[in-house]
C-alpha cells in the first residue's frame, strides 16, 4: 500500500509556484498514455472519496458515477487528456496508485487539493472539475436527491399541499 | 390559405396576441416564427429523474444569433457588485463586464420568451411614462396609463392573471384577476424583513391559474416555471393566445422560417416579406397589414437588413433611431442560507413583490426605480445539484452531511431596475459575422453610466438589509448586472413616438413612413418602467394597435 509523506504535500504547495496553463507542472509525470483500466480504476477511487457511501446512502460508484464520468470523457478529447494527466498525477503523487494509498493518506492528499491547490494549477483545477461533475451525475439520481430531502421531481406532483396554505384573512384585506 | 390580410413576423408576446386580435376580427393571419413548437407534455420533463440538469429544452432554431462588443472595464470602486458564489468564488475573473452564458436568454418558437418566462404579469407604473418630461431623462410614451388601462384588463382576462387589485402606481377598474397565489416559505420570511424596514411585500400579478380557468389546470406549485410548463396552468402565449387563434381556422403558423427582408414600394408601403424555410426553399408573401414582432434585437436587426434605395438606412430608419436607445435588464440577486429547514424548492416562483421603490424618484440621488421580489427559482436554486455545484462547499461525508442539513435552505431575493437609454448602448449590425444566409447579425452595444451602477448599489445593498432584517444565516451567492450582462427583458430599439424625427413608430406601432408596417414588441418602449415584467405590456400594446387597425381598416 502506498503512502504520501508530510514532504511531499510541502512539495505539492511549491507546485502552486508554476503556472499549469501552457507550462510545465512541477512533479507532473510525461505525458505518456494510461491504461484504460488504471484511468477506470483511480476515478473510481477518488469519486468515491468526494462522495463515499455512509449509513443513509450509496458511494459514487455504487450509482455509476465514475462510469458516468469515462463516458464523458470519452466523448471529448480536450477534457479526456486533462483529466488522464490529472489521474496521471495522483497516482504518481501516491507512490504509483491511489487506489492502493490508504484511506487518511488520501484524505490527506484531497484535502490538500482542496483547500490549498491553486484552482488554475493542474491539482486544483483537476479537483474542481471533478467534484463538479460527481456532485452533478450523484445529486441528479434518484437516491441522490433522496438522500438530500427530495421525495419526487418536480411534476407530476408538485406541491399542491401549498394552496391549502391560502393569504391569511388579514393579507387579503390589506391588500384589496 | 394563401390570400393572407396580415403577416405577423414572430410568434412570442407581441406577435401571439397580433393573431388572437387579428383573427377575432376575422382576418386571414400568416404567422411566420423563426423557431419551432414546443409541446409543453413532451419537451418540458420535469417528472423524470435527471430534471435538474435539463434546463430549458433547446431545438433546432430555438436560438437566435447574435453578437456583443466589448464591454466595460470593471473598477475597483464597485467590488462589491461582483457576482460570486461560495462555491466558485468570482464568476468574472477578467477585468471587462463579460455576458453571462448567451447573455440575451430568450426562446424562438411558438410562444416565444414566454414559454420559459417565470409568467409575471405586470402593468406599467403611470408614473415610470414621462421620464422625459418629469426628469429629463430617457423619452415620454406618447400614451398614458389610462389608455393602455382597458387593454392591460382584456389580456389578464385573456391569460389568466393571478393577483391583487391593489398595486400601488396602477389603478384598474374592475376586477379581471384570480385570487392570488398563497406566499411560499421563501416569500414569508422576505415579507418579514421587509415588514421589519418599513416595505410592503405584496402577492405578485402571476400568469399561473391560482384555480382552474378557461379549461387549464391550476398550478401546483412545482416552482419550475422557468424549464417550461408541463401543466399549461402559466400563461405562456401558446396557451393563451395563439391556442384561441388558431381555433377559429384563419391562422396559419409556419415554423422554422428565417425572414430574410422587407420590401417596399414607392407608395411608402410595404410589399413583401421574404423567407426562407426549414427546407431551405425562398418565399414571397404579401398582404395589406405586415406586423413585426420580432423582439428588440432582431426587430431591428430585420429593419436595417432591409435597407434598400428608397431607405439606404435601413427600413423605417427615416430618423435614425432603428437599433438606438437599447435598454436592458439591470438586475441583482442575493441568495443566503436560513436557519430553517424551510424547503424553498417548492412554491412558485416570483410570488411575492415590493414596490415600494418603483416610482421613478423613489431612489435617492437617481432617475428610476426597482422592484424586489423573491427570486429562489429565477437563479435556480430549486434543486440538490445546483446546491451542490454552487452552494454547499467540501467533499466526502462532511459534503453528503451538509447536503441533508441545508439542502431547502437557501432562499434569493432579486431586484430589477429601470434601464434608462444611453448613447453607448444600442444594437447594429455585425458586418463580420453573418447568419448561414449571408445576413449580418445584430450586434449588442451594452455600457451601463454612473446612474445604471447607482441604482445598481442601492438594489444590491436592498436587497441584504432585506436579507438581514429577514434573520438571514449567511450570504451565499451574489449575482448581477455589474459585471455580468445576462439580459431576459430588452427595450427600446424601435422607440414609439409622437415625433417622426425622434422615433420609429406612432402610439398605435404604425411606422411613421411605411403605412401598412406596426411594430408589436418591447422594442417600442420609450422607457423601461422600473422592474416591472413587460410581457403583460406588449400584450396590451398589441391588443390596443389591433383594436386601432379594426377601426381603421378601409384604410388597408
Amino acid at each position: 500500500m502506498g503512502s504520501i509523506s508530510r514532504r511531499k504535500l510541502l512539495l505539492l504547495t511549491l507546485c502552486n509556484l508554476l503556472p499549469f496553463s501552457g507550462g510545465r507542472v512541477f512533479a507532473s509525470p510525461p505525458n505518456t498514455a494510461m491504461g484504460s483500466s488504471d484511468t477506470a480504476t483511480t476515478l473510481k477511487a477518488f469519486v468515491d472519496m468526494l462522495l463515499p457511501a455512509d449509513e443513509q446512502s450509496a458511494s459514487a460508484s455504487e450509482l455509476g458515477i465514475d462510469a458516468q464520468l469515462l463516458q464523458k470523457m470519452a466523448a471529448d478529447k480536450t477534457l479526456k487528456a486533462f483529466w488522464q494527466r490529472g489521474l496521471r498525477w495522483l497516482n504518481k503523487q501516491s507512490g504509483g496508485s491511489f487506489s492502493a494509498l490508504a484511506e487518511p493518506d488520501k484524505i490527506e492528499l484531497i484535502r490538500w487539493m482542496a483547500e490549498q491547490a491553486k484552482p488554475n494549477l493542474l491539482p486544483g483545477a483537476f479537483f474542481q472539475q471533478i467534484r463538479y461533475e460527481a456532485v452533478t451525475f450523484y445529486y441528479s439520481t434518484e437516491e441522490g436527491w433522496k438522500d438530500s430531502g427530495l421525495q419526487h421531481p418536480p411534476q407530476p406532483i408538485g406541491y399542491p399541499e401549498l394552496a391549502k396554505k391560502s393569504l391569511t384573512t388579514t393579507e387579503v384585506l390589506l391588500n384589496d | 390559405m394563401t390570400d393572407y390580410d396580415a403577416v405577423i413576423i414572430g410568434a412570442g408576446a407581441g406577435g401571439g396576441t397580433c393573431a388572437y386580435a387579428l383573427t377575432q376580427q376575422g382576418l386571414k393571419v400568416l404567422l411566420l416564427e423563426a423557431g419551432p413548437r414546443f409541446s409543453p407534455s413532451r419537451d418540458y420533463p420535469l417528472n423524470q429523474e435527471d430534471w435538474e440538469t435539463q434546463s430549458f429544452p433547446e431545438k433546432p432554431l430555438s436560438q437566435g444569433q447574435y453578437s456583443f462588443a466589448p464591454m466595460q472595464k470593471l473598477e475597483p470602486r464597485w467590488k462589491h457588485l461582483h457576482s460570486w458564489s461560495k462555491n466558485r468564488g468570482n464568476y468574472v475573473l477578467g477585468e471587462h463586464r463579460t455576458p453571462s452564458g448567451k447573455g440575451y436568454h430568450h426562446v424562438r418558437g411558438v410562444g416565444g420568451s414566454t414559454l420559459r418566462f417565470t409568467g409575471e404579469a405586470h402593468r406599467f407604473n403611470q408614473h415610470s411614462m414621462q421620464m422625459a418630461s418629469r426628469f429629463g431623462v430617457s423619452a415620454d410614451w406618447p400614451i398614458d396609463y389610462p389608455i393602455l388601462e382597458p387593454f392591460y384588463t382584456k389580456a389578464e382576462k385573456l391569460i389568466g392573471v393571478a393577483g391583487i387589485k391593489k398595486v400601488p402606481g396602477r389603478p384598474r377598474n374592475g376586477n379581471s384577476l384570480l385570487p392570488p397565489h398563497p406566499f411560499s416559505a421563501t416569500s414569508r420570511l422576505l415579507k418579514k424583513g421587509a415588514n421589519k424596514l418599513g416595505l410592503h411585500w405584496l402577492p405578485n400579478s402571476r400568469a399561473a391559474l391560482s384555480q382552474p380557468y378557461d379549461g387549464r389546470l391550476s398550478c401546483n406549485y412545482c416552482n419550475n416555471c422557468n424549464r417550461g410548463c408541463p401543466r399549461g396552468d402559466k400563461g405562456s402565449v401558446d396557451v393563451t393566445f395563439i391556442r384561441k387563434a388558431e381555433q377559429t381556422g384563419l391562422l396559419e403558423i409556419r415554423t422554422e422560417c428565417q425572414v430574410q427582408r422587407l420590401e417596399s414600394d414607392q407608395n411608402n408601403r410595404i410589399t413583401a416579406v421574404l423567407y426562407i424555410d426549414k427546407q431551405n426553399n425562398e418565399h414571397n408573401v404579401s398582404a395589406p397589414l405586415i406586423i413585426l414582432a420580432a423582439g428588440a434585437i432582431e426587430t431591428p436587426r430585420l429593419l436595417l437588413n432591409s435597407a434598400s434605395r428608397a431607405s439606404p438606412q435601413g427600413l423605417a430608419n427615416d430618423s435614425g433611431m432603428v437599433g438606438k436607445n437599447f435598454m436592458e435588464t439591470l438586475s441583482w440577486n442575493t441568495s443566503a442560507l436560513v436557519t430553517d429547514k424551510i424547503d424553498s424548492f417548492k412554491g412558485l416562483p416570483s410570488d411575492g413583490i415590493c414596490w415600494d421603490y418603483n416610482n421613478p424618484d423613489s431612489i435617492p440621488g437617481v432617475f428610476g426605480g426597482c422592484r424586489f421580489s423573491s427570486s429562489t427559482a429565477e437563479v435556480d436554486l430549486v434543486g440538490p445539484v445546483s446546491y451542490a455545484q454552487r452552494i454547499i462547499p467540501g467533499w466526502g461525508q462532511q459534503l453528503k452531511r451538509d447536503m441533508r442539513e441545508k439542502f431547502g435552505k437557501v432562499i434569493t431575493i432579486g431586484a430589477i431596475g429601470e434601464s434608462l437609454p444611453n448613447q453607448h448602448s444600442f444594437i447594429d449590425l455585425d458586418l463580420e459575422k453573418k447568419d448561414q444566409w449571408g445576413n449580418p447579425l445584430a450586434r449588442i452595444h451594452s455600457f451601463l453610466p454612473e446612474m445604471e451602477l447607482n441604482r445598481l448599489d442601492f438594489m444590491a445593498l436592498k436587497c441584504r438589509e432585506i436579507l438581514d432584517a429577514a434573520g438571514i444565516q449567511e450570504i451565499v451567492e451574489e449575482y448581477g448586472s455589474y459585471d455580468l450582462f445576462s439580459s431576459t427583458h430588452i427595450f427600446g430599439t424601435c422607440r414609439m413616438g409622437d415625433a417622426p424625427e425622434t422615433s420609429v413608430v406612432n402610439a398605435y406601432g404604425q411606422s411613421h413612413r411605411w403605412k401598412n408596417l406596426f411594430i408589436c414588441d418591447a422594442s417600442t418602449f420609450p422607457s423601461s418602467g422600473g422592474g416591472e415584467s413587460p410581457s403583460l405590456t406588449i400584450e396590451a400594446l398589441a391588443l390596443r394597435t389591433c383594436h386601432w387597425i379594426n377601426i381603421n381598416k378601409s384604410k388597408f
